[in-house]
């Protein structure tokens, strides 16, 4: 690696920064800090820097800047940021190095390679109706993700006022009790049972701990089920034990592990571009596929790439990445100085986002309109050493949210996405923003889609970006409600 | 002659057991004067009682004496405003496991802990780990105890060195020049030559943080606009003005000894000059090399020190023009 051009750059930077925010670190230090993170972290990301030479600058620039700032510390902030780094990706140092040369190398602790295990999506499509709590819950299971680190019940959860779910003469029985030991409760969000488990066809018993998120009256995520599967080497897979009960004491439903859907076909298209186009592009979409922010919050540290790539010869000249960036810029209103090529348009999932009326593109029928929830069982090729695959689509209200989960290594907060896009059969973009939780290597996650799909949307042609490759697949979406 | 010629004593204060002491910069050396035999007092720190500020404070100077981490975090020019208190300090000191520290102060005190304050002074050239580097590595740095697990043991290395620098910039303006002057010095000697290289990238960002400040100064352009390469060849350097307005660039290569010798001795601009070297370091006058214009060729001349400004540095002025 010939390092010296991008570390000169980079302290270079640091040093203007420098210039810039001393004596103001303690009001703009985040601001300060936003270029040089941004270009350490393209040049580590890209392989034109050593990651632990990068951080060495960007910690000597903190240093710099907090002893220019009386009574002000930033030394726990970095502490705290570099603790929640290291949590979700234990080893990997803040500023995670170059991309690994193959896929492989990436697989996640414990697996075999990611492409080589068995995921299925099964469709479940079962409604579980709880009555007996302090609230009336609606439990939508839309399917089940069966590998062997991990098996989820997809699910929406709406709560109720108690009363408001009608009586029924008869109602399925509750699971039988756990054949090894008593089901434990697991404290969960409001609004979602935390009292479910369930038990298949072997008499295993499993415990179901809700990973997922909501506002108290409707939730969506995933039921992961406790103790999950041994891995390769153990028994055979729960897809394999040909049904599952799932509920509380008071009641169940049943779901068909047998069950199956057409296959979606996916195809996947690398997209050729150098290290530094790769790092640029992955980012920028994943400002879209961003949970955590808006989009603009980290236009400017992208912006500050731009030049510093080009700079170290990590960027061609005819690259179209920087006029795509530009674009953003422009739309939203960064400053472009960093960036002298002409603005580019917009690719048209960003253009349909960002022009489209998102609110009128969605008019719930009501408010007493029930959820809705559609199976989305789609398995994509791995790309960069992830294997992404969908699970389910639930809507309710205003909000839409998309299940599945992430095979293998990704970073928190998404910065390399995979990024996740529905078009719907009227063309219409929504972009997914993810939130997911880590798990051994295995992120089951749940995204809120941007707009909401309209539940009378038959059709959904899924487009996953990676950092090398994109893969798309249409599947017919089939809904259903309680 | 040393680079330190051109720089008068400079004091600073220092809290020390129940009131505040003086710390003095002289001739390159740091002394103690409230601690004429600061040998044994380490001996009675080690054996249980208080070791002074004073002679930690020293101890820390020798130990950081060629350590980069100082140009990182210290002024770029007279204007910048280091301005960390002995109250930060202390907060530092809190926030690391008592444990370590007295580890810390347990192994300086052994024979192979490396330079420790052996009188009342500490000399300006360090000491010199066989095979590494000094620098922003952990230079003379005790080893955290061994109990501690290898990710712990680094981070506490991390926050004792960081301590000791503030320690050091909290001595003030004045000293906090001089000791960047002695690290430049100490990397500026004709046998670390290899060393400069692998270190390119951050000699050029220290040039050139330091280099911008003075070249606004001289010209009025923007110190982004001015980029600065170390210089290891026969001869002062380069300068290269190119472009006009906005498009202005200013390109130069600089020898390292120049944050010695002009920089941290407050002779960067003398009277419009731009100062590239220093023929003959003195106090109240010295004799320099400097470029009235970036395309002119340099000229001696005779700088005399008027007063000391509010960085602690001497301010100069052109006592005599020797020769054009």
């Amino acid at each position: 690696m010939q390092s010296e051009p991008a570390e000169t750059y980079l302290r270079n930077l640091a040093e203007s920064e420098l210039r810039r925010y001393r004596g103001d670190a303690a009001e703009f230090l985040p601001e300060a800090m936003t270029r040089v993170r941004a270009v350490a972290t393209a040049f580590a990301k890209s392989g034109a820097l050593d990651p632990g030479a990068a951080e060495g600058v960007v910690e000597e620039l903190t240093t710099a800047l907090e002893v220019r700032s009386p009574g002000y510390r930033v030394a726990p902030a970095v502490a705290a940021r570099r603790r929640r780094a290291r949590r979700f990706q234990p080893g990997a140092v803040p500023l995670a190095g170059p991309y690994p040369a193959s896929a492989s190398a990436v697989a996640f602790p414990g697996s075999a390679p990611a492409g080589a295990f068995l995921v299925s999506v099964t469709p479940a499509g079962a409604l579980l109706e709880l009555r007996e709590g302090e609230t009336d819950i609606v439990v939508y299971l839309t399917a089940v993700i069966s590998a062997p680190h991990l098996t989820a019940l997809s699910a929406g959860v709406l709560s109720l006022p108690k009363g408001s779910l009608p009586r029924r003469a008869r109602q399925p029985p509750g699971v039988p009790p756990a054949a090894l030991g008593a089901a434990r409760m697991f404290p969960g969000l409001p609004g979602v049972p935390s009292d479910l488990r369930a038990v298949d066809a072997t008499g295993q018993s499993y415990d179901l701990v809700f990973n997922g998120g909501g506002d108290g009256t409707w939730s969506a995520g995933h039921f992961t089920l406790r103790p999950g599967p041994p891995g390769p080497s153990g028994p055979p897979r729960l897809a394999d034990a040909g049904w599952l009960i799932v509920g509380n004491d008071e009641t169940s439903v049943r779901i068909d592990l047998t069950a199956s859907s057409p296959a979606a076909e996916v195809t996947t298209t690398e997209n050729g571009l150098t290290a530094g186009e790769q790092f640029l592009r992955i980012r920028a979409e994943a400002m879209f596929a961003s949970g955590y922010h808006d989009v603009g919050t980290d236009l400017k540290g992208l912006a500050a790439a731009v030049p510093a790539l080009r700079a170290v010869g990590m960027l061609p000249e005819r690259s179209e990445l920087p006029r795509t960036i530009a674009a953003l810029c422009h739309r939203y209103a960064v400053s472009r100085d960093d960036i002298p090529d002409p603005p580019a348009a917009l690719p048209d999932r960003w253009a349909s986002l960002l022009t489209g009326d998102q609110h009128a593109s969605w008019q719930p029928d009501s408010a007493d309109t029930p959820p809705a929830a559609a199976h989305l069982p789609m398995a994509f090729p791995e790309t960069d050493g992830v294997t992404t695959v969908l699970s389910g689509l639930v809507t309710h209200g205003r909000r839409s949210t998309i299940t599945g989960a992430f095979f293998g290594p990704v970073e928190e907060g998404y910065p390399e996405g995979p990024c996740i896009w529905l078009r719907d059969n009227d063309g219409q973009w929504h972009a997914a923003k993810q939130r997911s939780w880590s798990s051994g290597g295995v992120n089951v996650f749940r995204a809120d889609l941007t707009p909401p799909v309209h539940p009378s949307a038959s059709r959904a042609d899924i487009l996953v970006i990676g950092r090398t490759a994109d893969s798309r697949g249409s599947v017919p979406l089939t809904w259903w409600t309680s | 002659m040393n680079w330190f010629d051109s720089l008068p004593a400079a004091d600073a204060k220092v809290p020390c057991g129940s009131g505040t002491h003086t710390v003095r910069w002289e001739a390159g050396q740091l002394t103690l004067p409230s601690h004429p035999d600061a040998e044994a007092e380490l001996v009675l720190g080690a054996l249980g009682g208080d070791k002074p500020a004073c002679v930690t404070v020293a101890e820390y100077w020798a130990r950081h004496v060629a350590d980069l981490a100082v140009l990182s975090a210290g002024p770029r020019c007279a204007a910048d405003q280091v301005s960390i208190g002995w109250d930060e300090v202390e907060r530092q000191r809190a926030d690391l496991p008592g444990s370590v520290i007295q580890a810390t102060v347990v192994r300086r005190l052994s024979p192979s802990s490396g330079p420790v304050a052996s009188s009342a002074t500490v000399t300006s050239r360090p000491a010199q780990a066989p095979g590494r580097p000094p620098g922003s590595s952990a230079f003379g740095m005790p080893a955290p105890p061994s109990a501690l697990v290898p990710g712990m043991a680094d981070h506490v290395r991390r926050q004792q060195q960081r301590l000791e620098v503030f320690g050091l910039l909290a001595l003030g303006s004045a000293l906090q020049f001089r000791l960047s002057g002695a690290v430049a010095a100490a990397w500026a000697e004709p046998d670390r030559a290899n060393e400069r290289t692998v270190l390119r990238p951050q000699f050029a960002a220290a040039l050139t943080g330091r280099f911008a400040p003075a070249a606004q100064e001289w010209l009025g352009i923007d110190p982004d606009a001015v980029t600065v390469t170390p210089h290891d060849g026969p001869g002062w350097g380069t300068i290269e003005l190119t472009g006009a307005g906005q498009d202005r660039r200013l390109r130069a290569a600089l020898p390292v000894g120049w944050l010695a010798s002009v920089w941290a001795c407050g002779l960067a601009v003398l009277d419009g000059h731009l100062v590239v070297a220093v023929e003959r370091p003195g106090y109240p006058r010295a004799r320099v090399l400097a470029l009235p214009a970036p395309d002119a060729n340099p000229v001696t001349l005779e700088a005399e020190a008027a007063a000391d400004t509010d960085a602690g540095l001497p301010a100069w002025e052109i006592a005599h023009q020797a020769d054009d």
